[in-house]
């Protein structure tokens, strides 16, 4: 069972993923376009699927071109992913969600989902 | 037991968030978020989803909106836990309201005033009262105008009585045709759950 604090982040999680303001937008954007799920996600960004959750709650980069660098660039290393697959993975997802006109992910998180899974199912990947 | 972050902390992811660090929201929630739940925690009745929903809006209200924070008024912390209480007694009245939607048929109470009870001046108390009071404003003007006829009828209804007989009987309608009294019955139970319906989302002053 999850304690207090676990939940509470989780709960912050899940409505960072569903708030453009939050990086976590984006990624569930990128998740949703490659289906991929959490361990995949933080595998192509370099990182723990438990470094994902710094990464969902991070203020999503400016869009300005040296804005977005600088917010990338402190991003990944606030989080310990990689900066260059972190600008990559956010600018593919910024084009297919403009492609598609909406880039509302869909209910749920690809996060929240591997944290609900059980400890011996893929998706709740232990990197690092 | 979570220990609150020390406000030396939250001032500088204050003044972070205010220069528009993208990783200070995050940095935000993982102190602060634990430590505000465990202090609301006895405020959820028992339910931590509207808890942990107070406590993390927020926590997004500042992160979106860092300058509705004025240091001059106080620390960060105070402000976090004005503003999660204040999400969580909303929350808890929309349930209620909702709830109180459900209970509708009858004027089903949902509390007794508080009164001069020691616990009168608690949020949760002063809540039922005003919901109390709301739901019986409804309730008085619902029935206040209703004859005993209205009232056996809506009793039958609440009851989850579907046969025609009873009402044709409380309606004093039993010695016509069997259609012209399905007819007056539909009628009637019509027209006091449009009533009842009418009622429920007026304000209760309206």
């Amino acid at each position: 069972m999850a304690s207090g604090h676990e939940s509470a982040i989780q709960t912050a999680v899940d409505k960072a993923a569903h708030d453009p303001f939050f990086l976590g937008f984006l990624l569930e954007v990128a998740a949703s376009f490659g289906r991929l799920d959490a361990t995949s996600l933080a595998t192509s960004l370099g990182c723990s699927v438990d470094a994902l959750t710094k990464l969902y709650l991070c203020r999503a980069p400016r869009e300005d071109a040296a804005g977005f660098r600088d917010d990338v660039q402190r991003i990944a290393a606030f989080s310990g992913c990689d900066a260059n697959s972190l600008a990559r993975l956010l600018r593919h997802a910024s084009a297919m969600g403009a492609l598609r006109g909406s880039a509302a992910p869909a209910p749920g998180s690809v996060l929240l989902a591997a944290r609900d899974a059980p400890p011996d199912k893929p998706g709740r990947g232990d990197h690092d | 037991m979570s220990t609150p972050p020390a406000n030396e902390v939250l001032r500088a992811l204050h003044k972070r968030l205010v220069e528009g660090d993208p990783t200070a929201p995050a940095e935000l929630f993982l102190a602060a978020a634990g430590p505000l739940a465990e202090l609301l925690r006895g405020r959820g009745r028992g339910d931590p989803a509207p808890v942990h929903d107070a406590v993390v809006d927020a926590l997004l209200d500042l992160s979106k909106k860092p300058h509705s924070y004025e240091p001059q008024k106080g620390e960060v912390w105070t402000f976090l836990v004005v503003a999660a209480r204040r999400n969580l007694s909303n929350l808890l009245r929309s349930q209620r309201r909702a709830r109180n939607r459900e209970f509708r048929f009858m004027g089903v109470a949902v509390g007794q005033p508080a009164g001069n009870s020691p616990q009168a001046q608690s949020g949760e108390d002063a809540d039922r009262k005003l919901a109390g009071e709301r739901l019986a404003a409804i309730t008085d003007r619902v029935m206040g105008g209703m004859n005993e006829q209205d009232l056996s009828v809506l009793r039958l209804i609440a009851d989850g009585v579907r046969d025609t007989g009873p009402y044709a009987h409380v309606l004093q309608v039993g010695d016509l045709p069997e259609a012209e009294q399905r007819r007056k019955v539909k009628n009637a139970k019509d027209r006091l759950l449009k009533r009842l319906r009418r009622a429920s989302t007026e304000p209760p002053n309206g």
